[in-house]
């Protein structure tokens, strides 16, 4: 079966492959609405948020013997449980899943074979649950960015990233980084004005993390800050693909008015 | 006294993050970097420091355009490792002045074998002694081992293994040129053999091994699994582009130990 685990094969784990469920249906979503009193219709939430996506394998775990069976399920559970696994699959090489593994049962065997040399092997259901249903590109993206749009490719979901801006600034000076769709309109900015008497020399630089909101000052000895003051004007964007044209390969761009930044992101898929 | 959880069995945790049961897995592409911390967290769990006291420049990103990294900012890079003439694969350019130390402490006495992929970025090869990667104490010296540069005309890569104050090095009679893709393997026995194995762009590893040295009961103090240097300033490599590393406990697998989380 077209699956690796933590880049492992089934047959690295001892068993092979009968039935995998889910690998392609990707997260759901789900838009929660709130009703008015007295008004007709419903309000519905800005964005909406994707559910746990469920995935299941089903395995052939052949054994030695009737007492082999102990130490075949071991290995499958200590190779799935208690961490966060990498799956991938053949159809998609170059992207990866993150999912947890419940605790996988074995399927019933008829009751007069259960405990007979005949009925040994065992077929193992693991139910595999990705709390992050998206899938993602294996490797992350960086792209130079400057004062001329540059086009961020992107996958089927959005991309928040990581901008490390470095170049010489002054105190009380405004900078904005841009966010444009496809039509060059501006659909997010985020303007930074030092303030007095914070500055960024031209050994330093600084991380604006557009995930998690964070501005980090970081000093040219790698000393970390909040500059979260910095942000003067704007708002918080991410770039995604509705502001796209993936057809035509168009995407769309970011920029900085000065200086030079690096966009660090990585890929994000629906399916 | 039943020695019976009181309340059950207590659970392990299931951490939401990347984990690696390996004695070390560092794949850049998926290793912690995050604005509120200016350590690098390895699958494995060891946390690196990584440091640079100067620029680095033409740092190369996925369209091809160049940027000069600044002090402390990591010179992330994208490059073409399937040979299509895309740069797809992430991985961190390390110049001269770069260092990044993963303090680390495994146990002696056990065969262990290592993987690295890299692209040497420089005529790196023909300088002696410059070092690619190694687990040793952070002046570069006591129990350990490295991999570093034979130097002269061409130079190869050499793996060193030395206890005591004793070495014992296996030098590959093959190079790569500068660009070439390279994955290195190596293992060190139970008894104390210590061997490499290189592939270059992909093609069949070529190997050599050094003689016998007993492994101590101990490893040196102080130990910390580093990238493009030995000690904290001791024979840093001239510069290299690295993409992933694993060491594991057992004898080498050489398709196991390549295989990618």
């Amino acid at each position: 079966m077209s699956v690796t685990i933590d880049g492992r094969p089934l047959s690295a784990l001892g068993v092979t492959g009968r039935v995998l469920d889910g690998w392609l249906d990707g997260p759901a979503f789900t838009r929660e609405v709130l009703s008015v009193p007295g008004l007709l219709g419903v309000l519905p939430q800005d964005d909406a948020l994707p559910t746990t996506r469920q995935m299941r394998l089903v395995v052939n775990l052949p054994v030695a013997s009737l007492t082999a069976r102990n130490t075949g399920l071991a290995t499958l559970h200590h190779a799935l449980l208690h961490k966060l696994l990498t799956l991938r699959f053949d159809d998609t090489p170059g992207r990866i899943v993150r999912a947890t593994a419940g605790t996988p049962t074995v399927v019933s065997i008829a009751p007069n074979a259960s405990m007979n040399e005949i009925g040994k092997n065992l077929i193992v259901s693991i139910p595999l649950e990705a709390y992050d249903g998206a899938s993602y590109d294996a490797e992350p993206v960086p792209l130079v960015l400057g004062a001329t749009p540059v086009e961020v490719a992107l996958g089927s979901l959005p991309s928040p990233g990581i901008i490390q801006w470095s170049g010489s600034w002054s105190s009380g000076v405004s900078r904005t980084l841009t966010y444009r769709g496809v039509n060059g309109i501006a659909y997010g900015s985020l303007t930074l004005t030092p303030p007095s008497p914070a500055a960024l020399s031209s050994s330093e630089f600084l991380e604006i993390d557009l995930g998690r909101m964070y501005i980090t000052h970081v000093t040219n000895t790698g000393v970390r800050t909040n500059a979260y003051a910095w942000k003067s004007a704007g708002e918080w964007f991410v770039p995604e693909p509705s502001d796209a044209l993936p057809s035509a390969s168009r995407w769309p761009t970011l920029e900085v008015s000065a200086g030079v930044g690096l966009f660090l992101y990585r890929k994000a898929y629906a399916l | 006294m039943t020695l019976f959880p009181g309340i059950g069995v207590p659970m392990p945790a299931a951490p939401l993050e990347i984990l690696s049961r390996d004695c070390f897995d560092l794949d850049f592409a998926n290793a912690e970097w995050t604005p509120d911390s200016s350590d690098l967290i390895a699958a494995s769990g060891h946390v690196g420091a990584f440091s640079r006291g100067t620029t680095l420049a033409s740092v190369t990103d996925a369209l091809g355009a160049t940027y000069t990294a600044v002090n402390a900012q990591p010179g992330w890079e994208a490059r073409d490792w399937d040979n299509d003439g895309i740069r797809e694969a992430f991985g961190l350019r390390m110049g001269g002045s770069d260092r990044l130390a993963f303090p680390c402490q495994f146990r002696a006495n056990l065969a262990i074998s290592w993987m690295i992929e890299f692209i040497e970025t420089g005529a790196v090869i023909g300088t002696a002694g410059a070092t690619l990667w190694g687990m040793t104490a952070d002046d570069g010296s006591g129990d350990g081992w490295f991999v570093d540069t034979t130097g002269g005309g061409g130079g190869f890569y050499r793996y060193n293994y030395r206890v005591g104050g004793t070495t014992r090095q296996a030098t590959l009679a093959a190079r790569p040129s500068s660009g070439d893709r390279v994955r290195l393997m190596g293992d060190l026995t139970q008894p104390g053999v210590a061997s490499i194995y290189q592939s270059i762009n992909g093609a069949a590893a070529t190997s050599a091994s050094a003689a016998l040295l007993a492994q101590p009961s101990a490893w040196t103090t102080g130990l910390s699994i580093r990238f493009n240097s030995r000690g904290a300033s001791a024979n840093p490599l001239a510069g290299a582009w690295y993409r992933r590393a694993r060491i594991v406990y057992g004898a080498l697998d050489q398709t196991t130990i390549a295989e990618r989380r």
